[in-house]
């Protein structure tokens, strides 16, 4: 009987898909494509339907039904079908047909062709989703991929983002997309446009509300070097629900407030400690007077006793391990480590709220006005009026009290008793990076020379290094020292490092090293490039007709102070000008002095972090290429006669 | 009767058994393990495997064979960088219900807290099964609270149906920490004949092999036991210009080379390379694909009406099958059937290749297959045969006593020569009666030849022309380069590498398949090239900046050196001086080798009133160096980057 019904359910499944594409009337024939689509795509997609059906405050319905016409083999991704899933996902069918260039039909999808896989690899990384992946793929090209497939979601709070452009890809062109949201009554949907040509189009029907977007013969688009995320420039929709329910408990997300509510409540009671851990936070603050030492104590204490594993199990993407749990294991993600380390403050009496963020030096910013789980990871603040401490929980070796680029200068969600705050982390000016670098470059016979070199790095700039230290063994370091200094030809005699942690951590590498070809020789001159550490040279290539505005990611400082040693004998024949190049992005200026037997080098240069509109993009080429040019300039000297 | 064979390639010494026994007890760590600070014997390990112990069983159940083994791993963690070892995964194949399974996942974690051992042990929570793909299962786990100076120690046994595979697994003393103690034993019922195959530069501490009598299916039978200590491995380290990092590694591996159970079942596979061969024509099909080949008669017809001499009715061929048989990526070597992938229109290496070995049989060529294994598979052992290390196929020729090798797979490899991810010294020729071993070393070399054409005026800018020409492997790498990312693309890549450079014209000339130099050639203006100084202008004569590092960094090497082919490169420019102008110092012509002529490069630079030429050769005569010669080879580059950096100093004249 089962069988039958299966098999039932099957057949009207089918007669539900054929009616579909026959009701779209679509012929797949690539003739019927224009040359304004084509144009600079590798995939058209010939129409792509999203219907987000949502049933009651705890169950929705997605179906997905389209057609991609791929032209070359970049364009084969957007005709994989590519479905998430977890437990709370039931994916129904999955039906896909492959058309020739002629929109005969080649094949159908069978069930067999469709693989599973899990999303993580990493033995640190203990995860239940799962990708459902199947592939359709014609020998020739253009090929179209026709596909519709449809599952149910019990995990409410989080409603979908719509892409007009299927994963924010570039080269896809497109002949029509479409959002339709469904709500039953009494359910309001929260919606944030980007972007969109149009607005929603709202229509009452029986008591439910449909909002419906489309877009139509949307041009392929090329990627720009230093442009934002296409997913910050194409069209999209941000929906989100107001009331919801997940795993039984209940919700809002109207505003950031309710967000944190609904947070807590996921997270309450797993701030209980074990006994001994009791005891031993105890001991750990006996004495101390001083509440931020105190903080500085419990910290140490986390980073000694503990190591991040990434575990994303059920609802535990938004719910912490218990931090009895992590008093055991001596293990957990950032929420386990992050309600550890806010359980072990309260013991002592110390008030600390979890912070959720985007977190990653090059992740985007959130949709600051549109409350949803857009978050990836978790720290811990300890609120204090004139010094709020910031700790990041995942790492055993962040300086107390540092964000960096990895949480800091964006917006994040701070959970207090009073529901979600919307807070902008720290941020770093060009002067809190800095890159301080001395040497004395002692130029022996043959273009060889010793050198020896200490650098001071701070803030972000100090994050490349302090991760060598810590992460690297000794040959590794050097290998990576090696490697950092592009010498042409070079052997590392000595080096050390030594951190000075601190809410603007620094760290000091002092290298002494002998290197070849540093200077070239002919029978009476001597020619040297002074700028040997620290050479920009790469420059984009200018664009007249650029589209998108350009991010400059980072705000640094580099100043170097390099003496050369010249052999006796030798006077300057030539001598780079002092040179400064002043623009909206940032500052540079280079200087080259014959003091003596010594030259002495000094370079200073200062960039600045931000957006900049597209049009500025030459003049930014045309700064980079200053540079670029004043960083290769060479001295000449010449034996006196 | 020879019964079992060990090998031991190249570095691998067996040592007589002086090693120090060494026998760890899972579940206790001595005081001096917790205690450890750091690793005396390489200080800068973050973390040291202090005992890996693995053995191999063969067990007959329910009318299956398995084998299994059970390892027991106990590491040291010295460093915070080295958390992530508290971690491990077992991963398991399968296919349908025949699967393997994983028994008994036990560990501990051993800290030392106030001068006392604490003991934590991995409970069931910390272990998670998760489903990785349709055919891998991976058991994760994570032990419990491992900080800076805890030992960790986990054992557990892996049962693998003998129908899933027909060898014991892998097993590799050396790790990327170094490794106190790595022990393999394996009992062996002497109704299996395996070939076991030990690889790397590590020496055996102990090799110790005895008669032994073994329980297996219900009665006591003879086998052998063997026993493989490496101690103190250190820590394997990789380097650059190198095939695969399993080529290097210390290793044992195994192949069932026949199976002798009088009764029950009795087979040959793969014991040496003639029975190989048989298992390859026969078990593999390969004969009998190559008969059935009438599908393509039509085509084969077609192809000789068409193209008169020898030469274009291969290249024909070959082009037949790349342009109608889409490559799927994958390398095999044999096929699943012709006519399957002939109307599939789709296929692997092995498909695609005996494809186009069928198609020229069809055409009246003595054509045959030859597998080999590519660089990225790593090296085959020339002694025994282990069919499973190869993974490709291309179709043979040997054309009045010359090789012909040709691959479908790839547009631009001409007939002729291999694909560079082919060259690994040899391949095998599969064949009834003149099966053999085929040096795989091309003849053909990478070949660059750069020729510049530049006027130089009084403010110090150069304005000519450029050409690029590639030919044998280096037309292949830029033909399909050029091909992979457009001829705009590859401009763009040209300017951003050449920031200095304003190209007015751009010509690309033999882009297409074919045995000839592919071309590019620029007109252009270079502005920030010469530095003016008054009325002296300093002129570095090569333009382009190929070698402004040395590719070679560490001060020493213990691996070969491997480019694949061998090089030739040469440069040519020409500048001519403003009028009124005269160069006042030039730099000195030099040239270097390398021992037993390995290599050569040259530097010259010749003033003719207002002409200045220069021209510098490169030489790589061998596609392999040994690591005896890496210091010079080192040195080679260096002299290059020197030469390439000088200068011409050119001054007007009162």
């Amino acid at each position: 009987m089962k069988y039958k019904k299966a098999w039932i359910k099957g057949v009207l499944t089918l007669v539900i898909i054929v009616n579909t594409l026959v009701g779209h009337g679509q012929n797949f024939a690539v003739t019927t494509l224009t040359n304004e689509l084509i144009d600079k795509a590798s995939c058209v997609v010939r129409f792509h339907h999203t219907e987000f059906v949502v049933k009651d405050i705890g169950q929705a319905s997605v179906k997905i039904s389209g057609a991609v016409t791929v032209l070359d083999e970049k364009g084969e991704r957007q005709a994989a079908i590519v479905i998430p899933y977890n437990k709370f996902t039931k994916i129904k069918d999955i039906e896909a047909q492959l058309y020739d260039a002629q929109g005969q039909r080649v094949k159908r999808l069978k069930r067999s062709e469709i693989e599973n896989f899990s999303t993580n690899s990493g033995d640190n990384s203990i995860d239940d989703s799962f990708v459902k992946v199947a592939v359709l793929k014609h020998t020739t090209y253009p090929y179209t991929v026709a596909f519709t497939y449809e599952f149910t979601t019990s995990n409410m709070m989080i409603y979908p983002t719509w892409e007009a452009v299927p994963n924010n890809l570039p080269r896809t062109a497109v002949e029509q997309s479409s959002l339709t949201v469904t709500m039953p009554q009494g359910l309001k949907l929260r919606y944030l446009e980007q972007n969109m040509p149009s607005k929603a189009t709202i229509t009452e029907e029986g008591g439910q509300t449909k909002y419906n977007w489309a877009v139509k013969n949307m041009k392929a688009v090329e990627e720009e070097p230093y442009a934002p995320p296409l997913s910050k420039i194409l069209p999209c929709v941000y929906t989100g629900p107001t009331e919801f329910m997940v795993e039984g408990y209940r919700g809002n997300l109207s505003t950031w407030a309710d967000f944190g509510t609904f947070y807590r409540e996921l997270n309450k009671d797993r701030y209980n400690l074990p006994p001994q851990t009791i005891s031993k936070v105890k001991e750990l603050v006996k004495g101390v007077e001083n509440p931020q030492e105190k903080v500085q104590k419990l910290y140490t204490y986390l980073q000694g006793h503990t190591r991040y594993v990434s575990i994303q199990l059920g609802l535990g993407g938004w719910q912490s391990m218990k931090a009895e749990e992590v008093a055991t294991k001596g293990y957990g993600d950032c929420k386990a480590l992050t309600t550890y380390l806010g359980a072990m403050l309260k013991e002592v009496g110390i008030k600390s709220y979890p912070v959720l963020v985007k977190a990653g030096a090059d992740e985007g910013d959130i949709q600051a006005t549109f409350p949803s789980f857009q978050f990836n990871h978790l720290f811990l603040c300890v609120p204090n009026q004139k010094d709020t401490i910031w700790l990041e929980c995942t790492s055993q070796t962040a300086p107390f009290g540092y964000l960096g680029s990895f949480t800091g200068d964006r917006h994040a969600v701070l959970i207090t008793e009073n529901g979600g705050v919307l807070i902008k982390t720290p941020s770093y000016r060009p002067e809190d990076n800095q890159q301080l670098r001395r040497a004395l470059v002692n130029l022996q016979e043959n273009g060889e020379a010793t050198i020896d070199m200490t650098t001071y790095y701070k803030g972000i700039q100090q994050e490349t290094v302090s991760g060598v230290m810590h992460a690297y063994g000794k040959e590794e370091q050097k290998k990576w020292l090696v490697k950092s200094l592009s010498l042409s030809s070079l052997e590392i005699q000595k080096f050390s490092f030594e951190e000075y942690p601190s809410a603007l951590p620094a760290v000091e590498e002092k290298v002494y090293l002998f290197a070849k070809n540093v200077y070239n020789k002919s029978s009476s001159r001597l020619f040297l490039s002074p700028n040997q550490f620290n050479v920009v040279s790469t420059v984009p290539l200018p664009n007249a007709s650029r589209k998108y505005d350009f991010e400059i990611s980072s705000n640094y400082l580099d100043i170097d102070s390099i003496t050369y040693l010249v052999p006796k004998g030798y006077i300057a024949e030539y001598l780079p000008e002092k040179s400064k190049v002043v623009s909206k992005f940032g500052e540079y200026e280079a200087e080259a002095q014959k003091v003596n037997d010594r030259i002495i080098y000094t370079r200073k240069m200062k960039m600045k972090k931000g957006l900049y509109p597209a049009s500025a993009f030459n003049e930014w080429v045309e700064f980079r290429k200053k540079i670029v040019k004043l960083d290769k300039s060479q001295i000449v000297l010449v034996q006196e006669k | 009767m020879i019964k079992y064979i060990i090998t031991f390639v190249t570095f691998m010494v067996a040592l007589s058994t002086t090693a120090q026994e060494n026998k760890h007890k899972f579940g206790e760590a001595s005081l001096e393990e917790i205690s450890m600070k750091a690793y005396p014997k390489d200080s800068s390990a973050d973390a040291v495997v202090l005992y890996d112990y693995g053995e191999t069983n063969f067990r007959y159940t329910n009318n299956n064979i398995f084998i299994v083994l059970k390892q027991h791993k106990k590491v040291k963690i010295l460093k915070k960088s080295a958390l992530d070892r508290a971690s491990s995964s077992v991963l398991l194949y399968k296919v349908g219900n025949n699967e393997e399974r994983v028994f008994d996942i036990k560990g501990f974690t051993y800290n030392l807290i106030d001068g006392k051992v604490v003991k934590d042990k991995l409970s069931k929570d910390m272990i998670f099964k998760e489903k990785s793909s349709d055919n891998y299962t991976n058991h994760k786990f994570t032990l419990p609270n491992v900080k800076e100076g805890s030992v960790i120690e986990y054992s557990y046994e892996i049962e693998t149906p003998m129908t899933l595979s027909h060898n014991p697994k892998m097993w590799i003393f050396q790790n990327d920490i170094p490794v106190v103690w790595s022990e393999y034993r394996i009992d062996i019922p002497n109704i299996f004949y395996y070939t076991m195959l030990m690889s790397g530069y590590l020496p055996l501490a102990i090799n110790e092999k005895k008669p032994i009598n073994i329980r297996f299916a219900g009665s006591d039978m003879p086998g052998v036991s063997y026993r493989f200590v490496v101690e103190n491995g250190a820590a394997f380290k990789n380097e650059p210009y190198i095939t695969t990092a399993l080529d290097y590694v210390s290793k044992i591996d195994f192949e069932l080379a026949s199976i002798d159970w009088t009764g029950v079942l009795t087979k040959n596979f793969s014991l040496d390379y003639a029975s190989m061969n048989k298992t390859l024509l026969v078990d593999y099909n390969l004969e009998e694909q190559l008969r059935k080949t009438n599908f393509l008669k039509n085509i084969a017809k077609e192809i000789k009406a068409k193209n008169a001499d020898t030469l274009s009715q291969w290249r024909a061929a070959k082009n037949y099958v790349f342009s109608n048989i889409k490559w799927d990526g994958k390398s095999s070597i044999y096929s699943t059937g012709l006519k399957k992938v002939f109307d599939k229109k789709e296929g692997d290496a092995g498909d695609i290749n005996l494809l186009l070995t069928a198609l020229l049989r069809e055409m009246g060529y003595d054509a045959n297959p030859l597998i080999l294994s590519t660089r990225s598979n790593g090296y085959i052992n020339e002694t025994y045969a282990l069919l499973k290390k190869f993974n490709y196929l291309v179709a043979y020729m040997n054309y009045y006593g010359k090789d012909i090798f040709l691959d479908a797979t790839d547009e631009f490899a001409d007939v002729g020569v291999v694909p560079t991810r082919c060259l690994n010294k040899k391949g095998w020729l599969v064949h009834p009666t003149e099966a053999r071993f085929v040096s795989l070393i091309p003849k053909e070399q990478d070949r660059e030849y750069k020729k510049a054409e530049f006027v130089l005026n009084e403010e110090g800018e150069l304005s000519g022309k450029m050409s690029f020409s590639y030919a044998g492997y280096g037309a292949i790498r830029a033909k399909s380069d050029l091909k992979e990312t457009g001829q705009e693309k590859y401009l763009e890549k040209v300017k951003k590498d050449n920031p200095s450079w304003s190209i007015s014209k751009v010509q690309y000339s033999n882009t297409e398949p074919n045995n000839r130099a592919m071309e590019a050639a620029f007109e252009l203006n270079i502005n920030e090239h010469v530095t003016k100084a008054g009325n002296v202008l300093y002129l570095k004569p090569i333009l382009s900046n190929d070698y402004a590092e040395n590719p070679f960094k560490a001060s020493e090497r213990s691996f070969p050196v491997d480019f694949g082919c061998s090089l030739d490169e040469t440069y040519m420019a020409n500048f001519e001086i403003p009028e009124g102008y005269k160069v006042i110092e030039a730099p000195k012509s030099a040239s270097i080798t390398l021992p037993s002529d390995g290599g050569r490069f040259s530097y010259m630079v010749r003033v003719d009133g207002r002409k200045i030429n220069v021209v510098s050769k490169i030489q790589l005569k061998k596609p392999i160096y040994y690591a005896e010669e890496y210091l010079f080879l080192k040195e080679f580059f260096d002299k290059i980057i020197e030469k390439n950096q000088e200068q011409v100093v050119i001054k007007k004249e009162n």
